[in-house]
């Protein structure tokens, strides 16, 4: 009896993670470049932290972080090898449809390659990869838990204006790595 | 463990929720026995008769289950709970990494849009001159 609820609890334990890895991408080893210039992996503590950090100023947005249960970033604003990375990227589209990902965005523009996946499970997009390479830069992207594009949107788009991680960077420093343009 | 209980409002409600269900299991009524099992046991042998071993309380199959539900809720509750006493050091650096997450998924959308706009446009802009050159050339003959 014992021996069996214990069975079922970490069965049902077990599942709850699975379900959350559905929407994990692991990038791996990424060929033709350095270090990366900007490398994140937000865990679910980590991510749950930011949520109750938001929630005084921001609801909806805690609400939102809340759901995640991991984010991974790489970004390399140097190539050591441009086209090691462009057969990357369509490697790793290859192993993202395999795997039941849905295409959203896919562009090839010369050697300019844009790629945005999801994940469903039933009517929740459960993950999101996002492979961005050109001749000179790569990004790429895994969120993962469960995600509402246009909710996360709307918090990515008001980062760096709504304010509610401004007492944490107090001095008005921008964040490691953010990029130039990225008010646009 | 009950320093932790102290110090963690959730680990606590979940050890306490644990002790109650552990309470109501010892509490369950005894199943009775069918008379098919009775004279199966009345058949074995003596020396393997269960009644010659060292006989467990009633209650042990419950508390044993009771003791594992508790065991593994506590260690959902230490696995889940959320890291509110993060190092100040640890707290900013993961705000900052979820901004810049956020920037780059931003920028990415940016990218992205911007890319799709241009494709839509160079296709349509193809369409209209194939279409124009098919009118020009139907006039023409």
């Amino acid at each position: 009896m014992a021996t069996r609820i214990a069975v079922i609890t970490l069965t049902a334990l077990a599942a709850c993670s699975n379900a959350a890895a559905q929407g994990f991408f692991d990038f791996g080893e990424i060929p033709g470049v350095d270090e990366p210039t900007v490398e994140v992996d937000l865990t679910a503590p980590l991510l749950n932290f930011v949520a109750e950090a938001a929630r005084e100023g921001d609801p909806l947005a805690a609400d939102v972080i809340s759901g995640l249960e991991g984010i991974r970033v790489r970004v390399y604003d140097t190539l050591q090898d441009p086209t090691a990375v462009a057969g990357f990227v369509d490697d790793a589209s290859d192993a993202l449809e395999r795997g039941g990902w849905q295409r959203m965005v896919y562009v090839q523009d010369g050697r300019d390659k844009v790629r945005i996946y999801t994940r469903l499970e039933g009517q929740v997009v459960s993950g999101m990869t996002v492979l961005i390479v050109d001749a000179t830069e790569a990004v790429f992207i895994n969120i993962a838990g469960s995600i509402n594009p246009m909710q996360l949107g709307r918090v990515a788009s008001a980062m760096g204006f709504s304010g509610f991680l401004g007492p944490y960077n107090g001095n008005g420093e921008a964040p490691r790595g953010q990029p130039a343009d990225s008010a646009d | 463990m009950r320093a932790a209980m102290a110090l963690d409002p959730q680990l606590r409600d979940a050890v306490q929720q644990a002790e109650r269900l552990r309470h109501e299991l010892r509490g369950l009524a005894t199943a009775p026995v069918p008379g098919s099992l009775h004279r199966r046991l009345r058949a074995i042998p003596d020396g393997r008769r269960p009644g010659n071993a060292r006989r467990l309380p009633s209650w042990a199959p419950a508390f044993a289950a009771g003791t594992a539900v508790a065991v593994v809720a506590a260690l959902a509750a230490l696995l889940l709970r959320q890291p509110d006493r993060l190092p100040q050091d640890e707290q900013v650096a993961a705000l900052r990494e979820f901004e810049t997450s956020m920037v780059y998924l931003q920028r990415s959308a940016t990218i992205a849009r911007d890319e799709v706009t241009t494709a839509v446009g160079e296709g349509l802009r193809e369409a209209l001159r194939t279409s124009r050159e098919a009118i020009g050339n139907g006039d023409s003959e």
